[in-house]
């Protein structure tokens, strides 16, 4: 090897190694861009998984706090933000836990509502059983003292 | 004028600007909602269930109140509306608690109910054939 290739691959090693040295934080940024990126596009698609499971449509305010938050993330993560995006999104984590527990809350009130329906519907149909067996009873007592009255008047 | 004459005169004009500079701003209305919600509910009974949930908005709630009197009213509102999501999710749970307490209540009224129901009908049923019998 000449003293000027020697020369030249030395150059080389340490401009490649300066390049590196310069692109990795950026390189971290960008991952961490990504990251977040990702993160938020999760959060959308479990938006629309929650809007789904809400059937009862009782967590409509919440959901729409929910996406506006997601948004604000998102801006943020364009203006790079990065520390502002992950708390938004840790609001928004707790936030889709919350509107998970009240789909769960609706659906049990529905339960309930239809379960005391059933019951006093049930109520209703003993009132109108204990009414009607104590009119059969009146009327049998009344036939069975006129039945009484008619032996009496038969053995005189 | 000399600079005795000035002064309060100085100190006149400055003072409302100074007490308004000193004073508490507006409250956020995040915090508002929050000092609300925890007003109108029964933490209590939250806080069995969800003890941490509860204590976590509590510090929450408590800090945003700090920020908001030192004029941090970011912070004060970022806190308050977690305070807020953390009491919501502590008050749905306790929710779901008393509900699925209410709903065996009432399925167990609806099976003695029922029981209740069927012994009426049988009797109904016999008293009513009885009183065909007699009729005839």
């Amino acid at each position: 090897m000449t003293a000027r290739s020697g020369r030249s691959l030395r150059i080389f090693f340490a401009a490649a190694i300066c390049a590196a040295f310069a692109a990795s934080p950026r390189a971290g940024l960008a991952g961490e861009e990504d990251d977040l990126q990702r993160e938020i596009d999760n959060q959308r698609v479990s938006v629309a998984d929650l809007e789904r499971l809400d059937e009862l449509k009782a967590t409509g305010d919440e959901i729409t706090l929910l996406r506006s938050w997601l948004d604000e993330a998102w801006s943020l993560r364009s203006k790079h933000e990065y520390d502002q995006v992950r708390e938004v999104l840790e609001r928004t984590r707790k936030q889709a836990d919350l509107i998970r527990a009240k789909i769960t809350a609706s659906k049990l009130r529905a339960q309930a509502a239809t379960r005391e329906n059933a019951l006093a519907d049930v109520r209703a149909k003993i009132a109108r059983n204990k009414k009607a067996l104590a009119e059969t009873m009146k009327k049998k007592k009344a036939l069975e003292g006129t039945e009484k009255v008619g032996d009496k008047g038969s053995t005189q | 004028m000399n600079a005795r004459a000035m002064a309060p005169r100085l100190a006149c004009a400055l003072l409302p600007a100074l007490l308004a500079a000193c004073a508490t701003p507006p409250k956020p209305k995040e915090l508002e909602a929050y000092e609300m919600l925890r007003t109108g509910n029964n933490l209590q009974e939250a806080n069995k269930k969800s003890p941490d949930l509860v204590a976590s908005a509590e510090k929450l709630g408590e800090k945003s109140r700090e920020e908001w009197q030192s004029n941090d009213l970011e912070d004060s509102r970022r806190d308050a509306i977690m305070a807020n999501i953390k009491l919501k999710t502590a008050l749905a749970l306790m929710e779901q608690e008393q509900l699925k307490t209410k709903i065996q209540t009432l399925s167990a009224d609806q099976a003695k109910a029922e029981e209740e129901a069927a012994d009426l009908s049988e009797k109904l049923a016999n008293e009513t054939e009885k009183l065909a019998l007699l009729q005839k």
